[in-house]
Protein backbone atom coordinates (compact mmCIF):
# COMPACT_ATOMS: atom_id res chain seq x y z
CA UNK A 1 0.00 0.00 0.00
CA UNK A 2 1.32 3.31 -0.66
CA UNK A 3 1.92 5.88 1.68
CA UNK A 4 -1.01 8.30 0.23
CA UNK A 5 -3.48 5.39 0.58
CA UNK A 6 -2.22 5.20 4.02
CA UNK A 7 -2.16 8.72 4.98
CA UNK A 8 -5.54 8.88 3.50
CA UNK A 9 -6.86 5.84 5.25
CA UNK A 10 -5.70 7.05 8.48
CA UNK A 11 -7.49 10.21 7.98
CA UNK A 12 -10.20 8.16 7.96
CA UNK A 13 -10.06 6.50 11.10
CA UNK A 14 -10.17 3.15 8.64
CA UNK A 15 -8.74 0.43 10.66
CA UNK A 16 -7.50 -1.98 8.70
CA UNK A 17 -5.19 0.64 7.28
CA UNK A 18 -4.28 1.50 11.16
CA UNK A 19 -3.75 -2.62 11.45
CA UNK A 20 -1.24 -2.51 8.35
CA UNK A 21 0.58 0.55 9.53
CA UNK A 22 1.22 -0.30 12.66
CA UNK A 23 2.15 -4.01 11.80
CA UNK A 24 4.41 -2.57 9.36
CA UNK A 25 6.15 -0.40 11.78
CA UNK A 26 5.76 -1.44 15.21
CA UNK A 27 9.57 -3.41 15.21
CA UNK A 28 11.23 -0.27 14.24
CA UNK A 29 9.28 2.01 16.67
CA UNK A 30 9.74 -0.54 19.39
CA UNK A 31 13.74 -0.49 18.72
CA UNK A 32 14.22 2.81 18.17
CA UNK A 33 12.71 3.24 21.81
CA UNK A 34 14.85 0.22 22.72
CA UNK A 35 17.07 2.55 22.14
CA UNK A 36 16.81 5.06 24.38
CA UNK A 37 15.46 3.49 27.43
CA UNK A 38 17.16 0.08 27.06
CA UNK A 39 13.91 -1.31 28.86
CA UNK A 40 12.04 -3.64 27.20
CA UNK A 41 8.42 -3.04 28.81
CA UNK A 42 9.09 0.39 28.99
CA UNK A 43 10.33 0.60 25.15
CA UNK A 44 7.18 -1.71 24.32
CA UNK A 45 5.09 1.08 26.39
CA UNK A 46 5.99 4.45 24.76
CA UNK A 47 5.92 2.87 21.26
CA UNK A 48 2.19 2.21 22.27
CA UNK A 49 2.10 5.40 23.34
CA UNK A 50 3.54 6.57 19.37
CA UNK A 51 0.87 4.57 17.64
CA UNK A 52 -1.28 6.14 19.76
CA UNK A 53 -0.38 9.74 19.24
CA UNK A 54 -0.32 9.12 15.08
CA UNK A 55 -3.53 7.99 15.37
CA UNK A 56 -4.89 11.07 16.90
CA UNK A 57 -3.09 13.43 15.12
CA UNK A 58 -3.19 12.45 11.77
CA UNK A 59 -5.74 14.31 10.68
CA UNK A 60 -3.40 17.31 11.60
CA UNK A 61 -0.21 15.29 9.67
CA UNK A 62 0.42 17.92 6.19
CA UNK A 63 2.47 15.77 4.63
CA UNK A 64 5.54 17.58 4.89
CA UNK A 65 8.03 15.10 5.17
CA UNK A 66 7.33 11.33 4.88
CA UNK A 67 4.85 9.48 7.65
CA UNK A 68 7.58 7.19 8.54
CA UNK A 69 10.13 10.87 9.31
CA UNK A 70 7.07 11.75 11.23
CA UNK A 71 6.30 8.38 13.30
CA UNK A 72 10.26 8.42 13.96
CA UNK A 73 10.11 11.94 15.28
CA UNK A 74 6.88 10.89 17.60
CA UNK A 75 9.21 7.96 18.55
CA UNK A 76 11.78 10.17 19.94
CA UNK A 77 10.06 12.67 21.07
CA UNK A 78 7.97 10.36 22.97
CA UNK A 79 11.30 8.19 24.48
CA UNK A 80 12.92 11.64 25.60
CA UNK A 81 10.14 12.69 27.35
CA UNK A 82 9.91 9.70 29.14
CA UNK A 83 13.83 9.93 29.81
CA UNK A 84 13.19 13.17 31.55
CA UNK A 85 9.92 11.88 33.30
CA UNK A 86 12.49 9.04 34.79
CA UNK A 87 15.06 11.71 35.35
CA UNK A 88 13.14 13.60 37.81
CA UNK A 89 11.45 10.14 39.13
CA UNK A 90 15.11 9.34 40.09
CA UNK A 91 15.42 12.77 41.98
CA UNK A 92 12.72 12.58 43.83
CA UNK A 93 13.44 9.07 45.01
CA UNK A 94 16.53 10.37 45.82
CA UNK A 95 15.74 13.38 47.41
CA UNK A 96 12.61 11.21 49.62
CA UNK A 97 15.25 8.65 50.79
CA UNK A 98 17.21 11.80 51.90
CA UNK A 99 20.92 9.74 49.96
CA UNK A 100 21.85 13.05 48.27
CA UNK A 101 24.68 13.38 50.88
CA UNK A 102 25.45 9.79 50.13
CA UNK A 103 25.45 9.32 46.77
CA UNK A 104 28.74 8.12 44.70
CA UNK A 105 30.37 10.98 43.08
CA UNK A 106 29.29 9.33 39.63
CA UNK A 107 26.12 8.30 38.63
CA UNK A 108 27.16 5.56 36.36
CA UNK A 109 27.15 1.86 37.98
CA UNK A 110 29.41 -0.70 36.06
CA UNK A 111 29.28 -4.06 37.06
CA UNK A 112 32.60 -5.65 37.94
CA UNK A 113 34.19 -7.42 34.85
CA UNK A 114 34.14 -10.78 35.02
CA UNK A 115 37.32 -12.68 36.32
CA UNK A 116 37.44 -15.41 33.54
CA UNK A 117 37.34 -14.90 29.97
CA UNK A 118 33.85 -14.74 29.29
CA UNK A 119 33.26 -13.38 26.19
CA UNK A 120 28.99 -12.86 27.10
CA UNK A 121 29.78 -11.46 29.95
CA UNK A 122 32.14 -9.31 28.48
CA UNK A 123 29.97 -7.92 26.07
CA UNK A 124 27.15 -7.59 28.41
CA UNK A 125 29.51 -5.33 30.87
CA UNK A 126 30.31 -3.61 27.23
CA UNK A 127 27.33 -2.96 26.95
CA UNK A 128 25.56 -1.76 29.75
CA UNK A 129 28.80 0.72 29.85
CA UNK A 130 28.03 2.28 26.29
CA UNK A 131 24.33 2.35 27.81
CA UNK A 132 25.19 3.91 30.36
CA UNK A 133 27.24 6.74 28.78
CA UNK A 134 24.81 7.26 26.43
CA UNK A 135 22.29 7.94 29.32
CA UNK A 136 24.91 10.87 30.20
CA UNK A 137 24.19 12.27 26.98
CA UNK A 138 22.24 15.86 26.99
CA UNK A 139 18.99 15.10 24.83
CA UNK A 140 19.70 15.88 21.11
CA UNK A 141 23.03 14.44 21.45
CA UNK A 142 21.67 11.27 22.77
CA UNK A 143 19.05 10.86 20.00
CA UNK A 144 21.66 11.73 17.14
CA UNK A 145 23.93 9.44 18.71
CA UNK A 146 21.39 6.52 18.70
CA UNK A 147 19.63 7.48 15.75
CA UNK A 148 23.14 7.02 13.63
CA UNK A 149 24.75 4.56 15.56
CA UNK A 150 21.77 2.27 16.73
CA UNK A 151 19.68 2.73 14.21
CA UNK A 152 22.58 3.72 11.31
CA UNK A 153 20.03 6.22 9.89
CA UNK A 154 21.92 8.56 7.74
CA UNK A 155 23.08 12.50 8.15
CA UNK A 156 20.06 13.38 5.74
CA UNK A 157 17.32 10.86 7.48
CA UNK A 158 18.64 11.79 11.06
CA UNK A 159 18.18 15.94 9.97
CA UNK A 160 14.63 14.80 8.47
CA UNK A 161 13.77 13.19 11.62
CA UNK A 162 14.92 15.72 14.20
CA UNK A 163 14.11 18.51 12.26
CA UNK A 164 16.95 20.37 11.94
CA UNK A 165 20.22 20.72 9.51
CA UNK A 166 22.26 18.37 7.75
CA UNK A 167 25.07 19.98 9.29
CA UNK A 168 23.87 20.14 12.79
CA UNK A 169 23.68 16.74 12.29
CA UNK A 170 27.23 16.29 12.52
CA UNK A 171 27.95 18.75 14.91
CA UNK A 172 25.59 17.06 17.36
CA UNK A 173 27.27 13.57 16.42
CA UNK A 174 30.89 15.24 16.80
CA UNK A 175 30.31 16.55 20.58
CA UNK A 176 28.02 13.42 21.43
CA UNK A 177 31.42 11.63 20.46
CA UNK A 178 33.46 14.17 22.60
CA UNK A 179 31.45 14.30 25.57
CA UNK A 180 31.60 10.16 25.59
CA UNK A 181 35.52 10.32 25.54
CA UNK A 182 35.38 13.33 28.20
CA UNK A 183 33.55 10.77 30.52
CA UNK A 184 35.82 7.92 29.49
CA UNK A 185 38.69 9.97 29.85
CA UNK A 186 38.07 11.97 33.04
CA UNK A 187 35.68 9.84 35.22
CA UNK A 188 36.64 5.95 34.53
CA UNK A 189 40.19 6.00 33.56
CA UNK A 190 41.12 2.83 34.34
CA UNK A 191 38.64 1.25 36.66
CA UNK A 192 36.30 1.77 33.84
CA UNK A 193 36.83 -2.15 32.60
CA UNK A 194 38.42 -3.20 36.34
CA UNK A 195 41.94 -3.22 33.82
CA UNK B 1 50.93 10.68 21.86
CA UNK B 2 49.85 9.41 25.44
CA UNK B 3 47.22 7.71 27.31
CA UNK B 4 45.27 10.38 27.92
CA UNK B 5 45.06 11.01 23.98
CA UNK B 6 44.38 7.92 23.45
CA UNK B 7 41.37 7.80 26.08
CA UNK B 8 39.92 11.13 24.47
CA UNK B 9 40.17 9.83 20.93
CA UNK B 10 39.10 6.16 21.44
CA UNK B 11 35.63 6.52 19.54
CA UNK B 12 36.93 8.35 16.82
CA UNK B 13 39.75 5.52 16.40
CA UNK B 14 36.81 3.26 16.37
CA UNK B 15 34.32 4.52 13.77
CA UNK B 16 37.81 5.16 11.37
CA UNK B 17 37.54 8.93 12.38
CA UNK B 18 40.94 9.58 12.75
CA UNK B 19 43.05 9.93 9.72
CA UNK B 20 46.17 7.98 8.65
CA UNK B 21 49.20 9.60 11.02
CA UNK B 22 46.64 9.62 13.74
CA UNK B 23 46.01 6.23 12.87
CA UNK B 24 49.54 4.91 12.75
CA UNK B 25 50.21 6.82 16.20
CA UNK B 26 47.34 5.42 17.94
CA UNK B 27 48.23 2.43 16.60
CA UNK B 28 52.00 2.64 18.13
CA UNK B 29 51.14 3.84 21.74
CA UNK B 30 48.72 0.92 21.59
CA UNK B 31 51.20 -1.66 20.46
CA UNK B 32 53.30 -0.36 23.72
CA UNK B 33 50.84 0.61 26.32
CA UNK B 34 49.04 -2.43 27.97
CA UNK B 35 46.39 -0.14 29.79
CA UNK B 36 45.81 1.61 26.77
CA UNK B 37 45.78 -1.62 24.64
CA UNK B 38 42.88 -3.45 26.91
CA UNK B 39 40.99 0.02 27.24
CA UNK B 40 40.45 -0.37 23.36
CA UNK B 41 40.41 -4.15 23.04
CA UNK B 42 37.37 -3.30 25.56
CA UNK B 43 35.72 -0.69 23.89
CA UNK B 44 35.48 -2.66 20.37
CA UNK B 45 33.56 -5.27 22.15
CA UNK B 46 31.76 -3.04 23.81
CA UNK B 47 30.68 -1.49 20.85
CA UNK B 48 30.27 -4.33 18.76
CA UNK B 49 28.18 -5.89 21.13
CA UNK B 50 26.02 -2.80 21.55
CA UNK B 51 25.98 -2.36 17.37
CA UNK B 52 24.99 -6.04 17.41
CA UNK B 53 22.30 -6.23 19.89
CA UNK B 54 19.23 -8.42 19.00
CA UNK B 55 16.26 -6.49 17.39
CA UNK B 56 13.46 -6.64 19.84
CA UNK B 57 10.32 -8.17 18.50
CA UNK B 58 7.05 -6.21 19.11
CA UNK B 59 5.03 -9.84 19.62
CA UNK B 60 1.91 -11.12 18.30
CA UNK B 61 -0.29 -9.60 20.29
CA UNK B 62 1.16 -6.20 19.81
CA UNK B 63 -2.04 -4.62 18.09
CA UNK B 64 -4.58 -5.82 20.41
CA UNK B 65 -3.00 -4.68 22.94
CA UNK B 66 -2.64 -1.58 21.24
CA UNK B 67 -6.41 -1.21 20.29
CA UNK B 68 -7.34 -2.53 23.92
CA UNK B 69 -5.33 1.12 25.33
CA UNK B 70 -6.49 3.14 22.21
CA UNK B 71 -10.36 2.37 23.28
CA UNK B 72 -9.54 2.65 26.85
CA UNK B 73 -8.44 5.97 25.99
CA UNK B 74 -11.24 7.09 23.70
CA UNK B 75 -14.25 6.05 26.44
CA UNK B 76 -12.20 7.74 29.49
CA UNK B 77 -12.22 10.91 26.92
CA UNK B 78 -16.08 9.93 26.33
CA UNK B 79 -16.44 9.83 29.43
CA UNK B 80 -14.68 12.97 30.23
CA UNK B 81 -16.42 14.69 27.66
CA UNK B 82 -20.14 13.52 28.99
CA UNK B 83 -18.76 14.65 32.49
CA UNK B 84 -18.27 17.71 31.32
CA UNK B 85 -21.55 18.56 29.84
CA UNK B 86 -23.43 17.50 31.83
CA UNK B 87 -21.69 19.13 34.41
CA UNK B 88 -22.75 22.26 32.16
CA UNK B 89 -25.97 21.22 31.90
CA UNK B 90 -26.34 20.86 35.45
CA UNK B 91 -24.93 24.39 35.99
CA UNK B 92 -27.16 26.30 33.87
CA UNK B 93 -29.40 27.10 35.80
CA UNK B 94 -27.19 27.36 39.27
CA UNK B 95 -25.72 30.58 36.77
CA UNK B 96 -29.16 31.93 36.24
CA UNK B 97 -29.56 32.29 39.91
CA UNK B 98 -26.52 33.39 40.42
CA UNK B 99 -27.06 36.00 37.90
CA UNK B 100 -30.29 37.00 38.96
CA UNK B 101 -29.40 37.44 42.54
CA UNK B 102 -26.22 39.71 41.49
CA UNK B 103 -28.77 41.71 39.37
CA UNK B 104 -30.54 42.52 42.57
CA UNK B 105 -28.00 43.75 44.78
CA UNK B 106 -26.84 46.05 42.06
CA UNK B 107 -30.50 47.20 41.64
CA UNK B 108 -30.43 47.31 45.44
CA UNK B 109 -27.28 49.05 46.08
CA UNK B 110 -27.62 51.81 43.44
CA UNK B 111 -31.07 52.49 44.98
CA UNK B 112 -29.62 53.13 47.97
CA UNK B 113 -27.17 55.39 46.68
CA UNK B 114 -28.71 57.17 44.55
CA UNK B 115 -31.40 58.03 47.39
CA UNK B 116 -28.65 58.62 50.29
CA UNK B 117 -27.77 61.73 47.39
CA UNK B 118 -31.47 63.03 47.43
CA UNK B 119 -31.48 63.40 51.17
CA UNK B 120 -27.91 65.03 50.83
CA UNK B 121 -29.07 67.67 48.21
CA UNK B 122 -32.70 68.12 49.81
CA UNK B 123 -30.70 68.70 53.36
CA UNK B 124 -28.33 70.75 51.06
CA UNK B 125 -30.70 72.64 49.87
CA UNK B 126 -33.10 72.95 53.33
CA UNK B 127 -29.77 74.87 55.03
CA UNK B 128 -28.79 77.01 52.60
CA UNK B 129 -32.56 78.01 52.12
CA UNK B 130 -32.52 78.57 56.05
CA UNK B 131 -29.02 80.29 55.72
CA UNK B 132 -30.41 82.76 53.09
CA UNK B 133 -33.71 83.66 54.72
CA UNK B 134 -31.17 84.61 58.36
CA UNK B 135 -29.04 86.83 55.98
CA UNK B 136 -31.71 88.25 54.22
CA UNK B 137 -33.82 89.39 57.72
CA UNK B 138 -30.30 89.86 58.97
CA UNK B 139 -31.19 87.67 61.94
CA UNK B 140 -28.14 86.25 64.12
CA UNK B 141 -28.51 82.75 65.41
CA UNK B 142 -28.18 84.48 68.50
CA UNK B 143 -31.09 86.72 68.01
CA UNK B 144 -33.20 83.87 67.11
CA UNK B 145 -31.94 81.56 70.25
CA UNK B 146 -32.87 84.95 72.33
CA UNK B 147 -36.07 85.26 70.49
CA UNK B 148 -37.05 82.09 71.31
CA UNK B 149 -35.90 82.40 74.88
Amino acid sequence: MDEEKIIAGLKNNDEHTFRLFVEQYKDMVVNVCYGFVHDRDEALDISQEVFIKVYESVKDFRGDSKLSTWLYRIAVNKSLNALRKRKREDFFNRFGEMNLLNRPNHRIKIEPAPNEADTKLERETGKKIIHNLIRLLPGKQKAVFILFFKQKFSYKEISEILNISINEVGVLINRAKKKMQRLIKDKFQNDLFDL
Amino acid sequence: MNCNYIRQHILDFLDSSLDEIEVAEFEKHIQHCETCSKLVVNFRIAFSAYNEEPQLEAGPYYYSKLKNRLEKRQANKNTQWIFFSVSTSLLKPAYAVVIIILALFTGIFLGIHEGTKDVRQIRLEEYAEYHNFHEANQISFYDEFAEEE
